[in-house]
């Protein structure tokens, strides 16, 4: 791993969440779909299985809910869906990281032009 | 590729991911299990089902032991107060060493073990069938098989009515080279199980916390209290004066109980011994007292009465509170 590759992984893993949450937000998804849409994204997940987990916390937490529905194809799935202590918690994150990504794009990038 | 091969690989992800799992509590794993298992399944049936799709599929998942390890991380931490570990400690040891209080004390570790929210049921299974009695369980099934051997035929009487100072008179009943191989391999392995037992309780000492409800903390009772009442209650049957002692040493130890509770108890199991030891000291000196014998009799059985109300006192005043 490069240097600084573990502190990439740490800030990857403080905004996926709210990755997932963002993605939630726009319709309920089944896990296996949920992850398809994540790793479409370059960069944002390395194993895939760690997403479960994260699923799980966030549905004790109380930001996601989740339901099973029977599919056609194969078992039942379970659909999340984001809950209203989720929306307000994407919210304010999301607020909090254009201030934040916008700071860091000026330190940094600012410079260099 | 033949679809039972494919079946063969799943089946082998999932094993292991259970396997890595173990540390986990019994709810998250099976969330866990869930998840990936559905995951899998709606990869296959979205076509993804020959060996080498299957393969990939479960490269992107990543190892099971990564998986674990960020749903470890995703557990809450082990909470504001530090968790306590006391019930566990408390249900390892007698299990284990509580045969030094024969059977009675390793019944008291499997209560406590079955109380704890720190072991899954499996585990609990475990800890209770293997091995039975803990550590001096396979010596106890020793000596009852040696002297079940040792009761002999009618010759014995014989040399019984003949020798003077004949006090072993059977050979049948002598040292067995394997029940006692036995008896240490029972030991070894019940020592083998109270190591893995402790290990995962202490892997697990936020579980309480996160299990949220029914809080042990917020309960009187914990594996002090209990195993004070349990000493001072049936300890007499197995150590007379040392266990209820015990028993009385841990209930003073204890927060959980005021003081004039304490006393209370110390009262009623204390002094009889006294006065019992008086007494028996004098018996048969004067005349009309009763003998030895008997004043051992009555004095066991008093106690035995007074220390049982002891810990039936301390018990019901834990109650009321809890």
């Amino acid at each position: 791993m490069e240097p600084g590759g573990a502190r990439i992984s740490q800030l990857r893993r403080g905004v996926l969440e709210f990755c997932v949450l963002s993605l939630l937000g726009d319709e309920e998804l089944y896990g296996f779909e949920l992850v398809r849409r994540l790793g479409e994204v370059d960069g944002m997940v390395t194993t895939e299985g760690t997403i479960y987990p994260l699923l799980s916390r966030l549905r004790r937490d109380g930001w996601v809910t989740s339901s099973w529905v029977e599919s056609e194809a194969g078992p039942p799935r379970r659909y999340y869906a984001l809950s209203e202590a989720g929306k307000g918690a994407l919210a304010s994150f999301t607020d909090e990281w254009v201030r934040f990504r916008d700071a860091v794009d000026a330190l940094m990038l600012g410079e260099r032009s | 590729m033949s679809g039972t091969a494919v079946d063969g690989l799943v089946e082998d992800y999932l094993g292991r991911l259970e396997r890595a799992a173990w540390s986990l509590p019994e709810e998250r794993r099976q969330d866990l299990l869930e998840g990936i298992g559905e995951h899998i399944a709606s990869a296959r049936a979205g076509g993804a089902d020959d060996e080498q799709g299957v393969r990939e599929l479960l490269r992107r998942l990543g190892s099971p032991e990564e998986i674990v390890a960020e749903a470890v991380g995703e557990e809450p931490a082990a909470g504001a107060r530090p968790a306590s570990l006391a019930r566990e400690g408390w249900a390892v040891g007698l299990m284990t060493g509580g045969s030094l209080l024969p059977f009675l004390g390793w019944v008291a570790g499997v209560g406590l073990m079955w109380s704890s929210a720190r072991w899954t049921v499996r585990e609990k299974l475990l800890g209770t069938l293997v091995l039975p009695f803990g550590a001096a369980g396979g010596w106890y099934l020793a000596t009852f098989v040696h002297a079940a051997r040792a009761e002999c035929g009618p010759q014995t009487r014989s040399t019984l009515g003949s020798g003077r100072g004949v006090t072993q008179v059977c050979e049948a009943g002598s040292v067995d080279g394997a029940l006692l191989t036995g008896a240490a391999a029972w030991l070894v392995v019940s020592v083998a199980v109270a190591v893995v037992l402790w290990r995962r309780a202490g892997s697990r000492r936020g579980v309480v916390s996160a299990l949220g409800g029914g809080d042990a903390a917020d309960s009187p009772w914990t594996g002090l209290e209990i195993t004070a009442i349990v000493l001072l209650s049936a300890g007499n049957f197995l150590f007379p004066v040392a266990a209820p002692l015990a028993g009385l040493v841990l209930a003073i130890c204890s927060r959980a109980w005021r003081l004039w509770e304490k006393v209370v108890a110390g009262l009623l199991c204390l002094p009889p011994w006294v006065l019992i030891a008086v007494f028996f000291s004098r018996a048969g000196d004067v005349p009309g007292l009763p003998t030895g014998n008997e004043v051992l009799l009555l004095g066991f059985v008093s106690v035995f009465v007074l220390s049982g109300v002891a810990a039936l006192f301390l018990g019901l005043r834990l109650r009321g509170r809890s």
